[in-house]
């Protein structure tokens, strides 16, 4: 391990779980520095740059969702949150604060070393995807507005066009209900959410191999949706 | 006075005023009868005038009255000449007695008109102040029976007595108002549309029925008696709520807090355990398979310990359903992903109806119903036994049903099979605690819904229900 491996921020008040999370993020290769709180985890964030934050969400000095507030006035590091409440308002908060993607405690260490592998491989291909993007049999070029499926030309509707335009530039992340009704039919109609379940299904009719059994379009119960550009390897 | 009936007391009390009045027609005779030869006529008429205006003043006007005719009379008899006769013979003075007479009964009818006023405005004035010391009291009562206490001190004072009966309930009001016992009479207590309970009055002697004044003071009471225990309604609705909410609150904080405490000790075990299991090659194979049955077992008690806050949750109304409009495929899609992440080598054959609308449901709970269903039928069903999960609209409703071939329900059992606990093959070796169709049960009922369980040809089904209702509106992009 040497200081060009990635190095992630654990902010985690439970040592015993540091513990076994450390011990998985050295299994990927990288290095990992510790925090039991909101304070000290901002302050580890700012001196030493990580590429990636594990935030816990219940920490004793102050909420989680502060932390990340906080964290994106001068930070795009990716954020995944451990969450033990089963409520999903508080990861909805996180998200809309700017987190990437959740893990709901108890988790198994091959799900977190599955996420912390494709949230780097992420932030490494960061900044310019280009226009093309291809997933399943499906290939979309953003710069000439053309989606087409095994080779065929599909139409899309331009809510259809710009809620897909939302999920292929933000491959991977949890995309909250409230974050993809902002981005597609303009704030202040969260209200209406229903448009964009039916608007998300009549992407799959069109662009998945079988609609109730999505692999790409993928629904976060209660959260909100995730766009996965390739099937999980498990 | 403002009593309407005469005690015994008055009326002794009367029988002296008269006899009185007599006492100083005849006085007024006495004193003047010396001076009849050196008075004129006239001061002699002013003399018993005066004695008339006396009587009126100090003993009413019935006695005023008597004292007039008597006046005349004494007057004629001693005074006028020839004395010693009435009313004889003489026709000279007979406008002056008449006159007498005249001034007589009006000062009299005068005097007491006067007082009547005035006695009328003094029971006035007290009929406001006990209102006002009654309205006071009720003001102050902290629940019914003092209200009732403060209604009976006012009625004792007006010779009544009454009883209250605090009810909400409406037709108790209908039933009393055309309702009138011999000598109780009923006034239901109206406050803004609801009737609180009713007030029956007697009044305190033999008498029957209440006089005029009487009913106003009494329904002035009534309405006062209404808005005091309206108002201690209202204040006990508010304590009560606010009750109920910290109670609602300390429920909800107290599983939340179960819910992270637990939480927290299982997810480092399991992170261990899986860690040590996970670890190639550093453990001894068995060692390693130790701690992989340690992981399996943890998440095991996470399951078990996620279903009975669901459970907690749900008895408790503390988290109300978040129900949204949505495509039933969405949570079906969600659903089999969590499922076959369980069971992986299981395939589920999935069959909804095309252009199934969108339904009104919260589709964590949904999602906990079909993922329960869903592990149900790969504990109980073979290995390789067909699985399916079917959509399908009937009347009101959608009707959502998870079947397996092979294994059946236990026949006699289906029905109890959804009770807390209640496993469906005893002493079975296939891990669960009975409470998975329980919770789907509470789930689907607080939708509105119905669950049940059923075996059809060769193999189990579990269907249930969920209302149809009226989707919002959708207005296509495509349209102008």
């Amino acid at each position: 391990m040497n200081a060009q491996s990635p190095l992630t921020l654990v902010v985690e008040d439970e040592p015993q779980i540091r513990r076994f999370v450390c011990s998985a993020l050295r299994d990927e290769s990288c290095r990992a520095s510790e925090a039991g709180s909101v304070a000290q985890g901002l302050d580890l964030a700012a001196r030493e740059r990580p590429d990636l934050v594990i935030l816990d969400l219940g920490l004793p000095d102050r909420d989680g969702v502060d932390f990340i507030r906080e964290l994106r006035v001068w930070s795009a590091v990716p954020v995944l949150i451990l969450s033990a409440r089963s409520d999903e308002s508080d990861k909805i908060a996180a998200l809309d604060a700017g987190a990437d993607d959740y893990l709901t405690k108890p988790f198994g260490i091959g799900e977190l070393r599955a996420r912390v592998r494709a949230m780097l491989r992420r932030s490494q291909m960061c900044g310019d995807a280009g226009a093309l993007h291809a997933f399943g049999d499906v290939e979309a070029d953003l710069a000439r507005h053309v989606v087409r499926r095994a080779g065929a030309d599909i139409h899309l509707t331009p809510q259809e066009y710009r809620l897909l335009v939302q999920m292929l530039t933000n491959p991977g992340r949890v995309l909250t209900q409230a974050f993809l009704i902002d981005k597609v039919w303009g704030p202040g109609n969260r209200e209406n959410n229903h448009y964009l379940r039916i608007y998300v299904a009549r992407l799959r009719h069109k662009l998945e191999a079988d609609p109730a059994r999505p692999r790409h379009i993928l629904t976060e119960t209660g959260v909100g949706y995730r766009f996965q550009p390739q099937s999980p390897a498990h | 006075m403002s009593f309407a009936f005469a005690t015994p007391f008055a009326s002794t009390r009367r029988v002296a005023d008269y006899l009185a009045a007599v006492a100083v027609c005849w006085l007024t005779a006495a004193v003047a009868l010396p001076l009849r030869d050196r008075l004129d006529l006239p001061d002699i008429v002013m003399l018993f005038l005066l004695a008339v205006f006396v009587v009126a003043t100090l003993l009413g006007r019935g006695p005023a009255v008597v004292a007039s005719f008597l006046s005349v009379a004494l007057f004629d008899y001693y005074f006028d000449t020839p004395h010693h006769l009435l009313f004889l013979g003489d026709t000279e003075h007979v406008l002056t007695l008449a006159i007498m007479l005249a001034v007589g009964l009006v000062t009299a009818q005068l005097v007491s008109r006067a007082a009547a006023k005035a006695d009328d405005a003094q029971a006035r004035e007290r009929e406001t102040r006990q209102l006002y010391e009654v309205a006071r009291d009720m003001a102050g009562a902290r629940d019914g029976t003092e209200v009732l206490e403060a209604a009976r001190h006012y009625l004792s004072d007006r010779g009544l007595s009454g009883n209250l009966v605090v009810a909400d309930d409406d037709r108790l009001a209908d039933r009393a108002e055309g309702h009138h016992l011999t000598g109780i009479a009923s006034f239901p207590l109206r406050a803004g549309t609801k009737v609180r309970g009713v007030l029956a009055v007697t009044p305190l002697d033999d008498r029957t029925g209440l006089a005029d004044t009487q009913h106003r003071a009494v329904e002035a009471l009534a309405s006062l008696a209404a808005l005091a225990l309206e108002r201690i309604h209202y204040a006990e609705a508010a304590q009560r709520a606010e009750l109920l909410v910290a109670d609602e609150r300390l429920r909800s904080a107290v599983l939340s807090s179960l819910s992270h405490d637990l939480r927290t000790p299982l997810t480092t075990l399991v992170g261990l355990a899986d860690t040590l299991a996970e670890g190639r090659g550093t453990l001894p194979a068995d060692a390693a398979e130790t701690a992989g049955v340690i992981r399996d077992q943890a998440q095991a008690m996470h399951k078990l310990l996620s279903d009975l806050l669901y459970m907690a949750r749900l008895k408790s109304n503390s988290a109300p359903l978040r129900r949204e409009w949505q495509p039933f495929e969405d949570v079906v899609g969600s659903s089999l992903r969590l499922a076959e992440n369980v069971g992986p080598d299981r395939h589920v054959i999935i069959d909804l109806a095309p252009d199934l609308p969108l339904i009104f449901f919260d589709a964590v709970l949904i999602e906990r119903v079909l993922c329960n269903l869903l592990d149900n039928a790969f504990k109980y069903a073979r290995p390789g036994a067909r699985i399916s999960l079917a959509a399908r609209l009937a009347s009101a409703y959608l009707e959502v049903s998870v079947c397996n071939d092979g294994s059946e329900f236990p026949a006699g059992r289906i029905e109890s099979m959804f009770g807390l606990f209640v496993r469906g093959t005893n002493e079975s070796s296939i891990p669960g605690a009975g409470l998975g169709l329980a919770i789907c049960k509470a789930i689907v009922e607080a939708h509105g819904g119905s669950i049940w369980a059923e075996n059809c040809v060769g193999g189990a089904c579990v269907r249930f229900t969920l209302p149809r209702l009226t989707p919002p509106a959708v207005v296509s992009e495509d349209e102008p």
